[in-house]
């Protein structure tokens, strides 16, 4: 580790979220170097990869919609699998975002400063992802815009009974709302890449600025519905998952139906979102270099997190299999006991060896501050909570109440198509989000500079005090 | 399934062969199902799309082109456009001769249903009788004459006048050098065409008519006239038996007249009538009749008729009861089987055997013995019905349930006649073979070398409906047409006389082979037809005129007389016959000729049995794809056959089924009988002879067409030829792994019920006791919600597990009615198939010795439906009647609700299965019913089309809906009326009534989904309770 | 920078004092209204805390549109359900009545958010007069690290060099005079 990822502290001994060496100027040239200078090879790497990804995805697209879903390795009883699963997961993913940005802030965690606006771009982004499962995995993606109540001529609506439909408000809302929020965040830093850049950049700058000048009477105004916006999102965060979850909880299958999931999809969302913030941090502050910003510190705080909210999933699996057994439902009681040993048993065991049992090395301070092994974590994380969601729809699915139905489920390599498509398709995004936004919100950094300056007693004497002097 | 262009070129039509274009994209495609082209793209067609993707993006997707239809001008008489006209026919798919109504639209049959009136069928119709309705709009029908070269096989189009020029020379060479002409065909049920044939025969000398059944009831007709001294095939009255003992014999499968037998048998099955039936199944594998048995008595098909033997010791000699105890040749060739020594040899429980003849005794008179013609080996399968026929009179059965008076003529084939004529065709001394409605270059087993004698007959000619492997052995192929094509009439027993007539023209240049004998009778010109004039059709009514007609005694003039036939279309005198009543003496002698018994088999050896499925038969139909998609009623396979093995034998040989493996996959093992041997998947038959591999028949043809080429392996190869007689039974084999795996289409994943609520059973004395017993009710179960009122009608169904055989007759009616989709081996595979109804077989009790239940699954349109509450689009919703709706434009595929049905009634349409590409194909379809596209899910709408035509029907009458004016398919199809459907709020009607019964339960009540359909429990005619 | 007419500035006049570090704006805050300056504005990368009390601007409005759309979206939200479900066109679904109020109340709750927070937004902009592109940028260290404080030019009774006086009084590190 460098130097400058050693955490320093103030007098009271609190780590400072960032060194007060640092002047307000150099916070705006760093964290705009991204944007200013040409991208290093490394970008391209990444954003070429992901690119082609995307195609492939966008082939696998229209090739299915040719010829039609049954591409994929669905049958009867498995109506879904792969298609909600990442619906689910992307979802999931982008709530971390919103947590982050919303939740801490409402708790006045200042850490958050440095990872909110990549983490509510990475929210923005896995949500554009998930949004496209539940177009594409549709029999007739053509006619998918009828899951929106809009008047026709056949004077039909939708049926609000139906959690797709609640889907369908909640995910739009949550799309809506994160970006309203996040726009909101961007505005000053807009304004600030405004006045260092001149060209064509300054002009669009300019625009996205809103012609914002920073002004107290604006501020005023701003600071109080930055702050309002962080109170709607943070029920809706949690709504959202929870609506999702109902998907399965609402219906009658032995396996779905269970009052536990909207707790249970909650934490599950956020601490998939967590370990996907940490594995795209530890690139970015890589490539960007960022770990002036990007501190140990603040990956440490993360990685508290993913250990918390890995826990209670793990809690949430141990209470839904010893229900389904004290239930004396014997279809509940199926269902669990052909999870855990049943054709489908290595995906219920990695979800549970990836999510509950890799976490547990974050109870060592060694491990929690380790790039390599948090890295490590993060992805097993996040395969881990993949094959939850598919651990819950496809074996309940394959083997339900009449037993002349069961069946078993073999992915395409369509399937494969569209899961790789999808992380190109989010890792698209993300890159020419750090190419062309602040990765860091400025305004609130100088903020937090301005008062760890303070604590490590670093005030500068200012050039008014030697006029004076 | 192997893509069409896998198989050897064989061809039907000209431009075909010449491979002209539009052929040539026919041929690329998959007969019925576009499986094939919704496999994988190529690597190139992939890349390709890369492209295409991101042009896709900008471009968003187009809608299809709008097509221009034309309205339907000038309608020919008779037919209004939009409403079906009726024709009164039989069915001529087998010979049992059922009654058919053919259903026309626009002047094409698109359904065939049981004509009410036909004494035979009495209204039902089964699976393989409607199915053979695809088989006239089947693409590879021959367009019309061809001859054939036979060296090759290859076939060349040709025209009538060639063709009846070459056949008439060839007939006249034969005839002026007095050299052997011989007519070779299966049962003729047909007094007419019988008649033709025989004045056809007549002006060449020592002319032969030689009948011959694939799958042969000779041994009965063998032993009847030892037994009777009168050769006849009698006719079996299950309605009349308090007891039926089955030895290998399969009468609600196929059996001689399957649809009959499931009538009668089923009259006797309902415990509400107060009396039930009990049957007990005497045989090695688990037949259709065995999983309706009350007992099964698993026994080796050489032990078949020791035990027969054994029943009658103990009514003859053991303790001296029936009337031949005084028979000094009877007791002399029962003695040698007392149950003693019989029952070890045979594995059976002591006791077992004692048992059996007490309880025949005490049904004596209302008995009824019925051994399976191909049941025991070939040396043993005239001794085992002569021992049943020693059972029935000693029971006194003869003449009651054993009715000769009215015996049947719905299997006159004869093994000893056909090998004789292969013998014969052998040594040169048959000039010309005339072959019609069989196949024998296919049935007969390889051993016996049809193939080799057809080349030392000098003229071969073949009437059929396509190329078949008979075919390619002959000179000349003169194409028939389909019975809804022509004219004849048949006579399965006596007193029953019913017509077959057209109901659309002739579709291709094709011609009855009737009209052909008359074409060649007259080109020939030297016998009693040389001066007839006219088609068969004049042939036919001048026939009646001159003998039906005076017999009839009717008032009318005989053109009303035939037309009333015709709309009729049966005429039925004497009734149903209630029986001769007058039983035949038995013949002691014919136990003389019985063969010594057998000697036990060294200890681990397998016998084979070869077995009629129902799908398949004896192939006949093999190019007809409803038949081939149709799981086996037992097995629940597809699209091919395999060699079943017992549990037990299973591990021995350590075999796998499919269903072992989550890979799906079996092993494929060899079975060898020493003459031939073939390579076959494996399935595990629980309830099968640990010492049986069974074999179904009617796979593996060659020359059937696209669709039925190559599918599974022929088991008539492995059939043996002895002593005057074909074996399919008790063949001694071997079977070694391959090694090699392969994949089997099944449709059930799943064999038992888990203990599930799905199925309730009782036994008879327990219903007696209580007429709920086996019932697990919840009773009352609380909802959130007060239910929706249905005033008007609300249409409902009961379906008795009692009467449901499980034959399947309602899937085909459905896959009709409703145009259901063929979806191909490949997709069945992957869970694809598309069936509404479907009938789950579940096992219970030990893998050894299990009992079966058939249970019709289909959409249950529940009250509170599961799959409507999560439709986001209201796609499918309830409607004021209380049918579940799927409204299949409004649908966009999310498949929520076939996630949530508890049931998985629902089918999801994967790909474009609508978009049939064999243009003849689309004949088939129902316009009351709509196809689907790719995307929209389907399902069972209770024929709401039958609905609304009933409703309509009604309203014009301007009378209100009566109970039974709305029958759905399957209902209609149902040999034994186990479906009822109809009005839940008509407290007259049959449906409402049925739902009171104490039997009454619905499945997975406990979810509260309050289906619409009331299942009744399964009633076993055994004291003891289930375990 | 690129000369589009809608970024061409609109002038403004007065005199604009800069501060290096939020503690001294503040200070120079705190006595500007006590020397009798009106409509003083203070142009800050961040919202420095106190700044707004200090030259006495009121509090903002914004919250209560959020509350007030908010309820209003979650009302029409039920209202749209209930009326497409039970009277424009009632269907009997899987059972369940009309109104099914359990299964209406996730999308009730998700309209009163999505109507709030996309209100929110809007009310920030109207609050602020954004967009507005022709506000002139008095100095292009304001969005960075320099701290300014602003007294327009008001009226008759406006003495520019009090103003100026004043403002060199405190720590400004430079004190300019902003003529359009």
């Amino acid at each position: 580790m460098s130097a400058n990822e050693t955490a320093l502290v103030n007098v009271t001994g609190e780590p400072l979220l960032i060194n007060p060496n640092k002047t307000f100027a150099d916070v705006n040239a760093e964290v705009a170097a991204p944007i200013e200078r040409k991208p290093g090879r490394l970008w391209w790497i990444f954003f070429t990869i992901s690119v082609l990804l995307t195609l492939q995805f966008a082939a696998e697209i229209t090739y299915q919609i040719i010829k039609g879903v049954g591409i994929w390795g669905l049958n009867h009883p498995v109506g879904w699998a792969v298609d909600i699963t990442s619906f689910v997961f992307w979802i999931g993913i982008g709530h971390a975002g919103t947590l982050i940005s919303a939740i801490l802030h409402l708790f006045r965690q200042r850490w958050r400063t440095a990872i909110n606006r990549s983490a509510e771009a990475m929210t923005i982004f896995a949500v554009m992802t998930a949004g496209l499962f539940p177009l594409i995995h549709t029999g007739r993606p053509w006619f998918a815009y009828w899951l929106v109540p809009y008047p026709n001529w056949r004077y039909l609506w939708v049926n609000f009974r139906s959690p797709l439909v609640w889907d369908v408000f909640a995910v739009s809302t949550y799309m809506t709302i994160s970006i309203c929020f996040w726009y909101t965040g961007l505005i000053p830093d807009f304004a600030s890449l405004r006045d260092r850049s001149t060209g064509w950049r300054r002009g669009i700058y300019g625009v996205l600025s809103l012609g914002w000048r920073g002004s107290e009477r604006h501020w005023q105004h701003y600071e109080r519905a930055y702050m309002m916006l962080a109170g709607l999102s943070t029920p809706l965060v949690l709504s959202v998952h929870s609506i999702v979850s109902f998907d399965f909880a609402t219906s009658i299958l032995p396996g779905w139906h269970t009052t536990i999931f909207p707790p249970y999809f909650v934490a599950g969302a956020i601490f998939s979102g967590f370990a996907m913030v940490v594995t795209l941090l530890v690139i970015l502050r890589k490539v960007f270099k960022m770990e002036e910003y990007i501190t140990m510190h603040h990956l440490e705080n993360m990685n508290k997190i993913i250990l918390v909210t890995g826990m209670m999933v793990g809690y949430a699996y141990a209470t839904e299999f010893f229900i389904a057994l004290y239930s004396g439902n014997p279809f509940e009681r199926f269902v669990f006991l052909n999870r855990a040993g049943g054709p489908f048993a290595w995906s219920y065991w990695i979800m549970v060896s990836c999510n509950v049992i890799s976490p547990q090395v974050f109870w060592f301070k060694r491990f929690r501050r380790s790039l390599v092994v948090m890295f490590i974590v993060s992805l097993l994380v996040n395969v881990g909570m993949w094959f939850e969601r598919f651990t819950i729809i496809v074996t309940s699915l394959h083997r339900d109440f009449l037993p002349t139905n069961w069946s078993y489920y073999k992915p395409t390599i369509f399937d494969f198509s569209v899961i790789i498509g999808s992380f190109g398709f989010f890792f698209m995004w993300f890159l020419l989000f750090c190419r062309f936004f602040p990765t860091i919100s400025m305004a609130e950094v100088k903020q937090v500079l301005w008062n760890s300056k303070k604590a490590a007693g670093k005030v500068p004497a200012t050039k008014a005090e030697k006029i004076h002097a | 399934m192997p893509r069409v262009t896998d198989r050897p070129k064989h061809w039907t039509t000209l431009p075909d062969r010449e491979g002209s274009p539009e052929v040539e994209a026919l041929r690329q495609r998959e007969f019925l199902t576009p499986s094939e082209e919704t496999e994988h793209p190529s690597r190139r067609e992939f890349l390709k799309l890369v492209g295409a993707g991101a042009a896709f993006l900008a471009a968003g997707c187009a809608r299809k082109p709008v097509e221009k239809i034309l309205p339907y001008v000038k309608a020919p008489e008779e037919v209004s456009p939009g409403n079906a006209v009726w024709y009164a026919s039989t069915c001529e798919e087998c010979p049992a001769a059922c009654g058919v109504l053919i259903k026309t639209r626009e002047g094409r049959p698109i359904k065939l249903e049981g004509n009410a009136d036909h004494p035979v069928s009495r209204g039902g119709l089964c699976a393989r009788g409607q199915a053979s309705l695809l088989n006239l709009y089947d693409p590879d029908r021959l367009r019309g004459p061809v001859t054939v070269d036979r060296a090759s096989g290859k076939a060349q189009a040709s025209t009538w006048g060639t063709v009846d020029q070459r056949a008439s020379a060839a007939l006249k060479g034969a005839r002026d050098r007095a050299g052997k002409v011989v007519l070779l065909t299966g049962t003729l049920t047909s007094p007419t065409t019988q008649a033709l044939a025989t004045q056809f025969l007549a002006e060449y000398p020592g002319a032969e008519h030689v009948i011959y059944d694939a799958i042969s009831s000779d041994a009965i007709a063998k032993a009847q006239e030892l037994s009777y001294g009168d050769r006849c095939v009698p006719r079996y009255r299950l309605e009349k038996a308090d007891v039926l003992v089955t030895f290998g014999a399969d009468p609600l499968g196929t059996f001689l007249s399957p649809v009959e037998f499931a009538r009668d048998f089923s009259k006797r099955r309902r415990p509400e009538s107060g009396s039930m039936s009990r049957v007990i199944a005497v045989e090695p594998t688990l037949s259709l009749t065995g999983t309706n048995a009350d007992q099964r008595i698993i026994a080796r098909p050489d032990h078949l008729f020791p035990i027969a033997m054994a029943v009658a010791h103990e009514l003859l000699v053991r303790s001296p009861r029936a009337p031949q105890a005084g028979d000094a040749i009877a007791l002399g060739a029962v003695r040698p089987y007392p149950a003693a020594t019989v029952e070890p040899e045979a594995g059976l429980e002591p006791g077992t055997i004692a048992a059996l003849a007490d309880e025949l005794w005490q049904a004596r008179g209302k008995s009824l013995v019925l051994a399976g013609p191909q049941a025991a080996p070939a040396a043993h399968a005239v001794a085992l019905q002569v021992a049943a026929n020693l059972l029935n009179s000693a029971l006194g059965n003869e003449g009651v349930t054993v009715d000769a008076a009215a015996r049947s003529f719905q299997a006159a084939g004869s093994d000893e006649a056909m090998l004789a004529l292969v013998e014969r065709m052998r040594a040169g001394e048959v000039a010309a073979l005339l072959v019609h409605g069989a196949n024998p270059a296919y049935t007969l087993p390889a051993a016996v070398g049809f193939a080799e004698a057809t080349k030392r007959v000098p003229f071969v000619a073949c009437f059929s409906d396509r190329v078949d492997e008979t075919g390619r052995l002959a000179d000349l192929v003169a194409p028939t047409t389909h019975y809804l094509e022509s004219w004849n009439d048949h006579a399965p027993r006596p007193g029953v006389l019913s017509l077959t007539q057209p109901a659309i023209a002739p579709l291709y240049d094709v011609r009855s082979v009737q009209d052909t004998l008359l074409a060649w009778a007259r080109l020939t010109g030297k016998g009693p037809l040389a001066a007839t004039a006219g088609a068969y059709h004049e042939y036919l009514r001048e026939r009646w005129r001159a003998q039906v007609y005076p017999a009839a005694d009717a008032a009318a003039p005989f053109d009303l007389f035939w037309e009333g036939a015709l709309r009729t279309g049966v005429l039925a005198r004497g009734g149903d016959g209630a029986g001769s009543g007058s039983p035949r003496a038995f013949r002691g002698a014919s136990l003389a000729s019985l063969p010594a018994p057998g000697k036990r088999p060294d200890e681990g050896s397998l016998s084979l049995v070869l077995y009629a499925p129902v799908s398949m038969y004896d192939g006949r139909s093999a190019n007809n794809a409803w038949l081939q998609e149709l799981p086996d009623p037992v097995s629940k396979a597809c699209w091919e056959n395999f060699a079943a093995l017992s549990p037990k034998r299973a591990k021995s040989l350590n075999v796998k089924e499919s269903t072992d493996s989550p890979t799906m996959r079996c092993d494929i093992v060899t079975v060898d009988v020493g003459h031939a041997r073939l390579d076959l998947p494996v399935v595990v038959q629980p309830g099968l002879h640990d010492d049986v591999v069974a074999v179904a028949l009617g796979y593996g043809r060659v020359a059937a067409g696209r669709v039925g080429n190559k599918l599974g392996q022929n088991g008539f190869a492995l059939a043996e030829a002895t002593g005057g007689r074909v074996g399919m039974s008790g063949i001694p084999a071997r079977i070694t792994r391959t090694g090699r795996t392969g994949q089997l289409a099944s449709v059930q994943g799943h064999q038992y019920t888990e203990h599930r609520p799905i199925i309730f059973e009782t036994t008879y004395g327990e219903y007696q006791r209580d007429p709920q017993s086996g019932i697990e009710s919840h009773g009352h179960l609380p909802s959130m919600w007060s239910r929706h009122k249905y005033p008007g009608h609300k249409w409902g169904m009961t379906i008795d597990l009692n009467a449901c055989i499980g034959c399947a007759a309602c899937m085909i009616a459905c896959q009709s009615e409703n145009n259901i989709p063929v979806v191909g081996k490949s997709l069945v595979l992957r869970g694809r198939e598309m069936a509404w109804i479907r009938i789950d077989r579940y096992y219970s009790g030990e893998p050894e010795a299990p009992e079966v239940v058939h249970q019709a699954m289909l959409c249950q349109h529940c009250e509170n439906a599961p799959c409507e509450t999560v439709c986001p689009v209201l796609a499918t919703v309830h409607s004021s009647e209380g049918l579940n709706l799927q409204v299949y434009n409004r649908c966009v595929g999310t498949r929520y609700c076939s996630n949530n049905c508890p049931y998985k009634v629902r089918r999801f349409n994967w790909f474009d299965y609508s978009d049939v590409k064999e243009k003849s194909l689309r004949l088939v379809l129902n316009p009351d019913v709509t196809v689907r596209t790719k995307g929209v899910m389907e399902k069972c709408t209770f024929c709401v089309q039958r609905i609304r035509d009933g409703k309509e029907r009604a309203k014009a009458l301007g009378v209100p809906v009566k109970d039974g004016d709305i029958v759905t398919a399957c209902q209609q199809s149902c040999p034994t009326e186990a479906i009822v459907f109809g009005d839940m709020n008509d407290p007259k009607s049959k449906v409402a009534a049925m739902m009171k019964e104490a039997r009454g339960y619905h499945v997975l009540e406990e979810l509260n989904t309050l289906p619409s359909i009331t299942y009744q429990t399964k009633v076993r005619n055994r004291e003891e309770i289930p375990a | 920078m690129l000369e589009l007419p809608f970024l061409r500035p609109k002038p403004m006049r007065g005199i604009l004092a800069l501060y290096d570090n939020p503690d001294e704006i503040l200070t120079a805050a705190a006595l500007v209204t006590e020397h009798g300056f009106r409509n003083v504005d203070a142009y800050t990368p961040y919202p420095v805390h106190g700044l707004s009390e200090a030259l006495g601007i009121r509090k903002s409005w914004v919250p209560y549109v959020t509350l007030v759309m908010g309820l209003t979206g979650a009302a029409l939200g039920l209202t749209f359900e209930i009326w497409t479900s039970a009277i424009d066109w009632p269907i009997n679904v899987g059972g369940k009545p009309m109104v099914s109020l359990p299964a209406f109340i996730p999308i009730t709750f998700e309209s009163g958010v999505l109507i709030g927070g996309t209100m929110t937004l809007a009310a920030l902009l109207v609050a602020c007069g954004l967009p507005n592109w022709q506000a002139p940028i008095l100095d292009r260290d304001l969005t960075n690290d320099r701290f300014g404080l602003f007294i327009p030019e008001t009226g008759p009774a406006w003495n520019e060099d009090r103003a100026i006086q004043f403002l060199r009084s405190t720590r400004a590190v430079d004190v300019r005079v902003i003529r359009g």
